[in-house]
């Protein structure tokens, strides 16, 4: 107690609170670095058109709400939002509810040929995309799942599984083999165990999935440029990347759309940021 | 448990199964509706206000012919693979917007995709110029209706010309002489734009078009001559000389369409190489007044480059051909066509009667040059790029990027030319 | 990684699990062969196959590609801007994010406002990164000209994305800015879980700051380290989305890196069995890096000190 006391004295006068300050002062510089590029869309989203085409790049000189009117109507970003929605929500909940089912399994549930199979989902963490992003489109071409909606969920769903099972057997696996054994002896099936006792417990592993997973569907880019080619269901993503490619002068709606593009995530994330820092670190050292 | 685990890998075995012997083919299809209503397919435009025209365009045709248009407009870069896709597969849109190169209709055409018009052409009497017919033949049938006619040149701002004492650029030697005297007022000469690539396809047209005419740069086109030649290296070496002296914008393969267009409006550059369809744009935004010329050879004021736009087809296993055909008709009347120029002021590739139509000035000159080109008159070259396959194309434009960047010689560019061709 | 693979529960209780088990790892089996495994060998076929997404009879050409790609000499630029990438993008995050988790780790106030704010450009889409940061890039107006100019660098001021010597570098910094936070983060944690006795007995010893790091610090958090490193480094070959959207690949190439060689080879130029193979060659080299990593964070985890 009186270490700290004498702690709180000397650092009013202490070289140490200098060095704090400098520490502070770099970080709040590298912090404007690392923010400039959302500043300058906000401002550019907030400009008038007129001041866009003149001073497209200045900071915060003027203010209207057009830009985002123009991409939310005319540029049809209201759309891309909701079919950011459409593709993002089913795929996140397919992916968690997959994932824990299977890393349970892994985890807990032995039977014969399971770490063969494990293998081969893991094999899925290693493999990148592109390898078999090709043939997958001619794939779904046969099965007429090309540029639908469920094909298009369905490959995103794809593209997460293999962590999400990693991830989530990683949970259960901590979670001690007497609890498991208890619940045997108070009668419980193997069903009721998984999902009365297990499952509870691995809560925040759930939540973490969840928000990485939406995360990364939400910004997917490739798989829906290319597994909805005629823009049905284009999402926030793919709206963006075909709003920069037509011949038009609009950089301010083209702001306002992106801004659209990451604030939900930015949101999300500033509210959940505990949960997915938390995640990563799990991940990271159970990996 | 063994049962329910056999049970499990028939299963996947089955879907496997089904999977692998489909991989590379078509998708199930084919529908069936109304006789009345027709499916076509268009790439997105530009302008969102071009698709509100389009739609017009429709409701009025229904108006005329009671029969509905669905229109499906597709991500422009996407049209290709979409098209296909669905043509193979007998679920394609019955009319649709393609263009009318041998990459692109060309390649269909070879792939029994395309209705043939032939006979049609005949039927209607469609008074499509000669040379767009030529475009849209492919094995010995006409397969398309050329929707417009394209120039390329240059937009000059000519108010600043006549501050400058400047007259109207006739050969390169005045074009290198007027770059000189706009660089001492600190505009930039040429708004010249290379990121995107494909302005790097129109450079090389218009400066070789001009230069050798336009007989000289069908034999490249048709391979009759070689790419890898002095002529075509001269012109590389032309957009090379203008870049090593400053008259071009500042590292050009860094500056987007966008950007150029905007520094020509915004009259920090004086010259806009581009082409007809800019024209309507740039009415729209700029202050001062525009001139439009060819791209001048060594010797006197050079020639347009032209080409198709895009064109509209029929897909061959169509069951809707009459509708179809109504509906390719109805854009072949005087009236589209006056509608067209006035409200698209894009140029029809048929004889128009131009008196009585609303076009600024700027317009109705290019107009009449179209015409020249159209009905013989007037001596026209080439827009390579819509002639060419895709390697022939990408090999063009990292070629004439490459020369903006110092990454390669003119000689090196003509001769991958050739051997992309 | 160890799987139990032997329940100690009675046979009645291993069969009730052994079906369950069964059951529940359905989908997600289901899903891998579908959506994986299959298209993963068919991309063995579409390699040996002169594919041109038409046909739906492709003819064999067994070897052709591979024999292509290995003298394509665009393959082997597309490669050393991907090691380039590799090289640069891994080392510079991993020591930005180590130094700047530092500076966090030993600043008490604020620093949940830090973390957010770091790590907000991982999250933030592909596309939208790539496009503003054009615009920063943007040689007529962009802010970073304008921002050189301010300051009397004008000569500096070039145009970023369009030189063939720069644009790779332009690009990378971009990445690098978006991808630095994640270090940030996972390196801030895993600092959090040193043992701070041992920094400061070794400081008492006599260590200078750079040996704490070097003996002390640093070994505590090896199999982190390992991780981000792994997966920058994998991401170093399969990278695309932002090149793909600042500069396709241009110049003339210039900043081309396999994936986006791959992508135009089959989607632009409709070689399909071309660009399959390209993907490949990505594969075969991510997977043994990986593979070799994880195997190394393994041991070093599992003889390391943890918390």
């Amino acid at each position: 107690m009186t270490h700290s006391t004498l702690r709180a004295q000397k650092a009013l006068v202490n070289p140490k609170t200098l060095t704090q300050s400098i520490r502070h002062v770099l970080l709040i510089f590298m912090a404007i670095f690392t923010l400039i590029p959302v500043m300058l869309v906000i401002s550019t989203t907030l400009k008038t058109p007129e001041d866009v085409r003149v001073n497209p790049f200045g900071l915060f000189t003027s203010f209207s709400s057009q830009n985002l009117i123009d991409a939310w109507t005319v540029g049809r970003f209201s759309d891309y939002l909701l079919n950011s929605v459409l593709l993002t929500v089913p795929s996140t909940l397919l992916v968690v509810a997959i994932s824990t089912m299977a890393g349970y399994t892994f985890a807990r549930l032995p039977f014969r040929g399971r770490t063969v199979l494990f293998y081969f989902v893991v094999l899925g963490l290693l493999v990148p995309f592109f390898t078999f992003m090709i043939p997958l489109y001619f794939q779904l071409r046969s099965l007429g799942l090309l540029d639908t909606l469920p094909g298009a969920i369905l490959v995103l769903t794809s593209t997460g599984i293999s962590f999400g099972t990693f991830f989530m057997r990683a949970f259960f696996s901590d979670l001690p083999m007497e609890l498991e054994q208890s619940a045997r002896v108070d009668g419980a099936s193997e069903w009721q165990s998984f999902t009365k006792v297990m499952l509870p417990l691995v809560g925040s592993g759930i939540g973490a999935l969840t928000v990485f997973t939406f995360l990364a569907n939400w910004n997917n880019f490739l798989v829906p440029l290319l597994y909805l080619p005629s823009g049905d269901f284009r999402p926030l993503t793919a709206g963006l990347y075909m709003f920069t490619g037509g011949r038009s002068l609009d950089i301010g709606p083209l702001a306002a759309g992106t801004l659209i593009t990451i604030l939900p995530v930015i949101v999300l994330f500033i509210v959940l940021q505990r949960q997915v820092t938390q995640g990563f670190i799990s991940g990271a050292i159970k990996g | 448990m063994n049962n329910l685990l056999r049970l499990t890998a028939v299963g996947v075995a089955g879907v496997l199964a089904v999977t692998i012997a489909g991989c590379t083919g078509g998708a199930p299809g084919g529908d069936s509706d109304d006789p009345n209503t027709i499916r076509f397919m268009i790439g997105q435009p530009e302008d969102p206000a071009d698709l509100e025209l389009t739609e017009q365009d429709m409701l009025k045709f229904e108006e005329e012919t009671g029969i509905k248009v669905e229109l499906d407009v597709i991500p422009s870069e996407n049209v290709r693979t979409v098209l296909q896709t669905q043509l193979r597969s007998g679920e394609g849109p019955d009319v649709f917007g393609y263009d009318t190169g041998p990459g692109f209709a060309g390649a269909l055409s070879d792939a029994g995709l395309l209705y043939p018009l032939t006979d049609a052409y005949a039927e209607f009497d469609w008074p499509v110029y000669e040379f767009a017919q030529e475009r849209v033949t492919f094995n010995g049938d006409i397969v398309g209706i050329p929707n417009d006619i394209e120039t390329l040149g240059l937009f000059y701002n000519m108010t600043l010309f006549d501050a400058l004492g400047l007259d109207r650029p006739e050969s390169t030697s005045d074009l290198l002489n007027a770059c000189e005297v706009i660089k001492e007022t600190g505009v930039i000469p040429f708004a010249i734009s290379d990121q995107e690539g494909w302005q790097g396809g129109h450079l090389l047209s218009i400066v070789l078009s001009s230069e050798i005419g336009s007989q000289a740069t069908k034999a490249l086109i048709d391979g009759e001559a070689s790419w890898d030649s002095p002529e075509v290296v001269n012109a590389l070496q032309t957009l090379k000389n203008f870049n090593d002296n400053g008259c071009f914008t500042p590292s050009p393969a860094a500056v987007t369409y966008d950007n150029a267009n905007a520094l020509f409006y915004s009259g920090e550059a004086a010259i806009n190489p581009t082409g007809s369809w800019l024209l309507q744009d740039t009415e729209r935004n700029v202050d001062f007044e525009v001139g439009y010329i060819p791209f001048p050879a060594s010797d006197g004021p050079g020639i347009f480059s032209g080409g198709l736009g895009a064109g509209l087809f029929i897909s061959a296993t169509t069951k809707k051909a009459e509708a179809a055909l109504a509906f390719l008709d109805y854009t072949m009347t005087q009236e589209h066509g006056a509608w067209v120029i006035e409200n698209a002021q894009s140029i029809p590739a048929f004889p128009i009667d131009t008196t009585g139509i609303e076009a600024t000035p700027l317009f109705t000159q290019v107009l009449a040059d179209a015409a020249k080109i159209a009905d013989g008159s007037g001596d026209f070259g080439f827009n390579i790029d819509v002639l060419m396959s895709d390697t022939f194309n990408e090999a063009m434009w990292n070629g004439v990027q490459a020369i903006l960047t110092g990454q390669a010689t003119p000689e090196e560019v003509a001769a991958s030319l050739q051997e992309n061709y | 990684m160890s799987i139990a693979s032997r329940s100690l529960a009675p046979t009645v209780t291993r069969r009730a699990q052994a079906r369950l088990g069964i059951v529940l790892i359905i989908p997600v089996m289901i899903m891998v062969v579908v959506f994986f495994l299959i298209p993963l060998v068919n991309a063995l076929y579409f390699s040996v196959v002169d594919f041109n997404g038409v046909n739906p009879n492709p003819p064999f050409i067994g070897l052709a590609n591979f024999e292509r790609m290995f003298t394509d000499p665009k393959m082997w630029a597309a490669l050393s801007n991907n090691l380039i990438w590799i090289f640069v993008g891994t080392i510079s995050p991993m020591v930005i994010g180590l130094l700047v988790a530092m500076l966090l780790w030993s600043v008490q106030r604020a620093s949940v406002v830090y973390r957010v704010v770091f790590f907000l450009p991982y999250i933030l889409p592909g596309v939208a990164i790539g496009i503003v940061w054009g615009w920063i890039y943007d040689p007529v107006n962009g802010l970073l000209n304008e921002i050189l100019r301010a300051v009397g660098l004008g000569a500096v001021a070039r145009g970023w994305l369009g030189e063939p010597d720069v644009a790779l570098y332009a690009v990378l910094v971009t990445a690098i800015w978006a991808g630095t936070g994640f270090a940030i983060v996972i390196f801030l944690s895993a600092l959090r879980n040193v043992d701070v006795e041992l920094v400061d007995a070794s400081r008492i010893d006599g260590a200078n700051s750079a040996q704490r790091l070097w003996y002390v610090i640093l070994p505590q958090i090896t199999p982190v380290f390992i991780m981000v490193l792994t997966l920058t480094l994998v991401g170093g070959f399969s990278v695309f989305d932002i090149i793909f959207i600042m500069t396709g690949g241009g110049p003339a190439g210039a900043t081309e890196v396999l994936g986006t060689y791959a992508y135009s080879n089959a989607f632009q130029l409709n070689n399909i069995g071309y660009g399959t193979t390209l993907a490949l060659l990505i594969t075969v080299l991510s997977v043994p890096i990986a593979i070799a990593l994880n195997r190394l964070q393994r041991r070093l985890s599992l003889q390391g000190t943890s918390a």
